[in-house]
C-alpha cells in the first residue's frame, strides 16, 4: 500500500498518544512530535518537510480551549501543501466542520485512529 | 374523541394508578412500558421525578431527546405533582378537564421544545458529566485510549506481531490495566443513575460486556489466551458502539 515511509508531525499534549501512534504506524510512517505550541514552532522553523500533520484540538490538559483551531491557519501558512488532519476525542461533527473551514484536510476521532490514518488525504506536491 | 394509544413509564405505581383511573374515567387506557421494548404508542407519559438510586431524578429532557431522535411523532408528556404549566406536562393536582384535547394540543417529540423541569436531579446534566465532564477524566477521554490501544493490538496480532512485543511496547508503557480500572470505576459510579433512562438496557449490556472482560485486565493483560478466549476486540467494539449510541442523547 505504501511505497515509502511518509513523515508525519504529531502535535498533541499527550505523550502516550504519540507513543501509540508511532507504534501502530511504525512500518510506513516516520514521526516527529510536538507536545505544545512552543515545540510545534521549533519543528516548523527547523525546515523539516512533513507529508502530513496530525493536530490535536486541545493542547493543555488543564484547559478545554480548542487552540488547535487557531493553529490550523498558522500551519497552513508555514506548510501550504501539507495536509493538516485534526484529531480529537470529541466526536461532535461541529469540530470537523470548523476544522475544515479553517483549512484542515480531514478530521479523525482519536479512538478510531488505528487504520484510519491510511485513509487520510495524500500529500499534494 | 381521538383514539390514542398511550404508554407510560414509572419507577413506582402509586401516582400511575391514580392517573390511570382518571384516564379510564374519560374512556382512555394506557399500558406500562418496559425499558428497551419497542415503542408502539401515540402518547407516552413519564411519571416524574423518578425515584432512582436514592435520588429524585428529573430525566424528562433525556427521554424527550430519546423520542425526538427515535420516535419524533410521539407526544411525550411528563406528569407529576410539581405545580407547572406546560403543553407537555400533566399536573396531577390540577388535571386537564379533557385528556383527548390535552393530548391533541401537546407537542410532538420531534418539535423543538424543552421538557418541563419537575424539580429532581437533572439527568441530562448527569449524562453530560458522564460523557464530557471531569475534564480529561471524562468517560470519553478514559475510554478513547483503551479502545485505540486494543484495536492496535488486534491489528498487530493480525499482522503477526508477537504478543510479548505488544505487551512490552504498547500495554505496559500505556498502563492499560490501570486505564481499564479507572473506566470501570467511573462507569460503576454512574451506572445506578442510568436505570431511569429509556436506553438503560444499553448500559446493562455495557456492564455485562465490561465485566466479562475484566479477567483479561486483572491478569495485567499478560495472558494472550484470555485475549482470544474472551474475544476482547469484539467486546470492546460493542462497548464503543453502545457508548456512542448513548452519547447521542447528551
Amino acid at each position: 500500500m505504501f511505497s515509502r515511509n511518509y513523515k508525519v508531525l504529531i502535535i498533541d499534549d499527550d505523550p502516550e498518544f504519540h507513543q501509540q501512534i508511532r507504534f501502530a504506524f511504525r512500518r510506513n510512517f516516520e514521526f516527529e512530535g510536538a507536545l505544545d505550541v512552543e515545540q510545534m514552532d521549533e519543528k516548523l522553523k527547523s525546515g523539516a518537510i512533513f507529508d502530513m500533520i496530525l493536530l490535536d484540538l486541545i493542547l493543555d490538559k488543564n484547559s478545554d480551549v480548542k487552540v488547535g483551531f487557531d493553529l490550523i491557519p498558522r500551519l497552513k501558512k508555514a506548510h501550504p501543501y501539507t495536509p493538516v488532519v485534526v484529531v480529537t476525542n470529541d466526536p461532535h461533527v461541529y469540530n470537523g466542520l470548523e476544522a475544515i473551514k479553517r483549512g484542515a484536510s480531514d478530521f479523525c476521532i482519536k479512538a478510531n485512529m488505528t487504520r484510519t490514518i491510511g485513509q487520510a488525504p495524500s500529500p499534494k506536491y | 374523541m381521538a383514539d390514542f394509544h398511550i404508554a407510560y413509564w414509572t419507577a413506582g405505581e402509586n401516582a400511575a394508578g391514580f392517573l390511570g383511573r382518571q384516564l379510564q374515567l374519560q374512556g382512555l387506557s394506557w399500558n406500562p412500558y418496559e425499558l428497551g421494548a419497542a415503542v408502539d404508542c401515540d402518547v407516552f407519559i413519564l411519571l416524574s421525578p423518578v425515584w432512582c438510586n436514592n435520588h429524585f431524578i428529573s430525566c424528562d429532557n433525556t427521554w424527550k431527546k430519546y423520542f425526538e431522535l427515535n420516535h419524533p411523532d410521539v407526544r411525550f408528556i411528563s406528569s407529576g405533582f410539581a405545580e407547572l404549566t406546560h403543553k407537555n406536562y400533566i399536573d396531577l393536582l390540577n388535571l386537564p378537564p379533557d385528556f383527548s384535547v390535552f393530548f391533541t394540543n401537546a407537542q410532538r417529540a420531534g418539535e423543538e421544545w424543552e421538557a418541563a423541569n419537575t424539580g429532581g436531579l437533572d439527568m441530562s446534566q448527569k449524562l453530560l458529566n458522564f460523557f464530557e465532564g471531569h475534564g480529561h477524566d471524562s468517560i470519553r477521554q478514559i475510554f478513547s485510549p483503551i479502545y485505540r490501544i486494543l484495536r492496535i493490538i488486534s491489528d498487530e496480532i493480525g499482522q503477526g506481531t508477537p504478543y510479548e512485543e505488544l505487551y512490552s511496547e504498547l500495554i505496559t508503557p500505556n498502563h492499560l490495566p490501570q486505564k481499564w480500572r479507572i473506566f470501570q470505576n467511573r462507569f460503576s459510579n454512574y451506572y445506578p443513575f442510568f436505570a431511569c433512562l429509556p436506553f438503560y438496557p444499553d448500559f446493562q449490556q455495557i456492564k455485562l460486556l465490561a465485566d466479562s472482560i475484566d479477567p483479561y485486565f486483572e491478569s495485567k493483560c499478560q495472558d494472550e489466551t484470555l485475549w482470544k478466549e474472551l474475544t476482547i476486540e469484539y467486546k470492546i467494539r460493542e462497548i464503543h458502539t453502545l457508548l456512542s449510541n448513548a452519547e447521542r442523547y447528551v
